[in-house]
């Protein structure tokens, strides 16, 4: 197969399995059923029966994963249209996702003496956007020795497991510890649970989404900000 | 420039299923066919380029300022400054952005099956970590999720 075709289809693929689950999501509206864990789990099964090597498989679905960056950048739209919301509570939405990185920080360095600090520190942004979160790492392990480099992989891991878990189960932890606030679910989920929460709570409502979608940028921006110097500092 | 809701005759047709996913969709009257149906005149590559301008406007003040923020969230801030300001009208944009985040999150897949496949991680302690990442996890949605909504309740009862 050549690369354009292979490319395509592997790309192809991915969108088809993706849809085929939500299909089945919408239909028998069950969370664990959510098609984002389900396809990823379709598409290793997929990769292992063919015998083709993940590399690879990142390499041709290259187009879809770049095709984040623009919609992170759609996401202006809801942003927009709740804007006299979003404006009337800038303060309160600051605050609590300033709050809500120091405690992400926090709960996982506590794990520090279980798995090792190395280990540990290098999960401290597993809630900030993926890009985000390597540049932090990049940026923190610069100038340390090799024995004490962050751990890339292992953050890659980290946040695959925040954002899958927040599609999962996401809403039903906050709807079962009695958030019912839809603006309140949707910045939990963009806070912790990145793109793939902030996808989960558009399918709540366009609030949440509107959200959702602020909670995961200002967490991108202060995160920026806050966590290299933190990480720099412990 | 005016804004979606704001511009006269605008009436409200059922949107495509995709689009109620993402936000409340009102077409102009004038975007609707006689048979009913919505046909953009401002056409998906348009606002598809428009978003793609902007997160290189992003790169670049990210390149100035030096900053680790990605392009694509200074773009998206970019882009809120340009409604503002009312440099670009929201309309432009919004079909694109519609479809956009109705696949949003299937781009994640590529990179979740690379991150599977960390062999070496799974092996040490990924079925250690696994379930404490999740409580981890859990632990934070909560905890923002009853500040949020305390916080959100008092300052609109404030008003």
């Amino acid at each position: 197969m050549n690369e354009f075709l292979s490319t395509f289809f592997w790309s192809a693929l991915t969108l088809a399995v993706f849809f085929g689950w939500r299909r089945l999501f919408i239909a028998l509206r069950h969370p664990i059923l959510h098609p984002v864990l389900w396809a990823t789990i379709a598409v290793v099964v997929l990769l292992a029966l063919d015998q083709h090597p993940v590399s690879a498989y990142r390499a041709e679905t290259e187009p879809l994963v770049w095709l984040l960056g623009p919609s992170v950048v759609a996401m202006a739209i809801p942003i927009w249209k709740q804007r006299a919301l979003i404006v009337s509570h800038w303060k309160t939405l600051l605050l609590v996702v300033a709050l809500g990185i120091m405690f992400s920080a926090c709960s996982v360095l506590l794990l520090g003496p279980f798995v090792g600090w190395r280990d540990a520190k290098s999960l401290v942004p597993k809630s900030v956007t993926t890009a985000v979160a390597m540049g932090i790492i990049e940026e923190s392990s610069s100038g340390r020795t090799a024995d004490d480099q962050l751990v890339a992989p292992l953050l890659a891991v980290g946040i695959m497991i925040s954002a899958l878990s927040g599609a999962v189960l996401g809403p039903l932890v906050l709807r079962l510890t009695g958030v019912r606030d839809r603006r309140a679910i949707g910045l939990a989920l963009g806070c912790a649970s990145i793109g793939v929460g902030t996808a989960r709570a558009f399918e709540i409502d366009s609030t949440a989404g509107a959200f959702a979608s602020v909670g995961m940028s200002l967490t991108a921006v202060c995160a920026g900000l806050v966590l290299p110097w933190l990480l720099r500092l412990i | 420039m005016l804004d979606i809701k704001e511009q006269p005759g605008a009436s409200a047709i059922p949107a495509p299923k995709f689009l109620s996913l993402a936000t409340e969709t009102i077409v102009p009257a004038a975007f609707a066919s006689k048979s009913g149906r919505c046909r953009s005149w401002i056409p998906l590559p348009v606002g598809f380029s428009v978003l793609v301008l902007s997160i290189l406007a992003g790169e670049q003040v990210r390149a100035w300022l030096h900053l680790f923020i990605p392009g694509n969230v200074l773009g998206l801030f970019i882009l809120l400054l340009c409604f503002q300001a009312r440099l670009l009208s929201p309309q432009l944009i919004e079909e694109a952005a519609n479809r956009l985040l109705h696949v949003l999150p299937a781009l994640f897949i590529p990179l979740f099956v690379c991150a599977i496949d960390q062999e070496q991680f799974w092996s040490k302690l990924g079925w250690v970590l696994l379930p404490i990442l999740i409580v981890a996890t859990a632990t934070l949605w909560v905890f923002v999720g009853h500040l949020a909504q305390r916080l959100l309740c008092r300052s609109s009862q404030d008003e």
